[in-house]
């Protein structure tokens, strides 16, 4: 292990050491910190992705199954002594409800004033 | 606002296990898990999750606040005025006001932009006619 193998690897002592007043190493390739930072950020994004359910807030967007299972854990946990939790509302009837409502009050809001036409465009 | 430590201490011990925990088994073929697979926005979701703390009297407040503090990463200011926006011309007087006071102390802009960026260079590379490598 002590010994160098290569030719233009750094002078070592047989222990393996460096030795004083030695030739330097080649060093680190150029780009490998920054390759093994993407990288590592490419691993975290994958267990993000994976394990979307914990990102809760992209997971309602993208996945509202996995975000469901999470918001639901409020609610068997109070309504233990309540079986009927799920099934005291009509979800499906809330959900529409609501984006009528709000397509109502998109459809009322004042709409932005219309842009002036640019006759001409060029300064002077 | 009345301080109350208690119901504090309560919110933030529940989003901690929420994000770190969250509960399995939920019945996924019930009639509110269906509505809740079709929501389209967490605007949606909060309506939902209102709807069944209120039939079933429940702190409506409570229970939408544990769930956008265990958001990860945190709600934005945007985001949470965004939200805020939408429930409060429907009359979820409460609900909004604590979004906008959960705004006031929410970070100015999304985090994880970095991941969002490299997640980003991968759809496009994945495109067709994306660049390589």
């Amino acid at each position: 292990m002590g010994d160098t193998s290569d030719g233009n690897t750094s002078e070592r002592d047989r222990g393996g050491r460096f030795v004083n007043g030695g030739k330097p190493g080649p060093g680190r390739p150029v780009g490998a910190r920054s390759r093994l930072g993407q990288a590592f950020l490419e691993d975290l994004a994958d267990t993000w992705r994976v394990h979307g359910i914990t990102a809760l807030r992209r997971a309602a967007v993208e996945d509202p199954a996995g975000f469901v299972r999470v918001v639901a854990g409020l609610l068997p946990r109070q309504a233990q002594v309540d079986v009927d939790v799920t099934h005291g509302i009509d979800g499906m009837a809330v959900l529409t409800s609501f984006r009528e409502a709000v397509a109502l009050l998109q459809a009322d809001a004042p709409q932005p004033p219309a842009k002036a036409k640019v006759i001409d465009g060029r300064r002077p | 606002m009345v301080a109350d430590p208690d119901r504090h201490r309560r919110i933030h011990a529940a989003a901690k296990e929420l994000r770190e925990a969250p509960r399995a088994g939920f019945d996924d073929d019930s009639a509110l898990g269906e509505a809740f697979r079709a929501a389209q926005g967490v605007e949606e979701i909060i309506a939902l999750l209102v709807a069944s703390c209120r039939a079933h009297g429940r702190d409506e407040v409570e229970a939408v606040e544990i769930v956008v503090r265990a958001f990860v990463p945190p709600a934005s200011r945007e985001e949470l005025t965004d939200w805020h926006d939408v429930l409060a011309p429907l009359g979820y007087g409460k609900v909004s006001l604590m979004l906008r006071r959960l705004a006031q102390s929410a970070p100015s802009r999304p985090a994880m932009s970095v991941l969002h960026r490299i997640m980003a260079n991968r759809r496009a590379r994945a495109a067709p006619g994306g660049r390589a490598g």
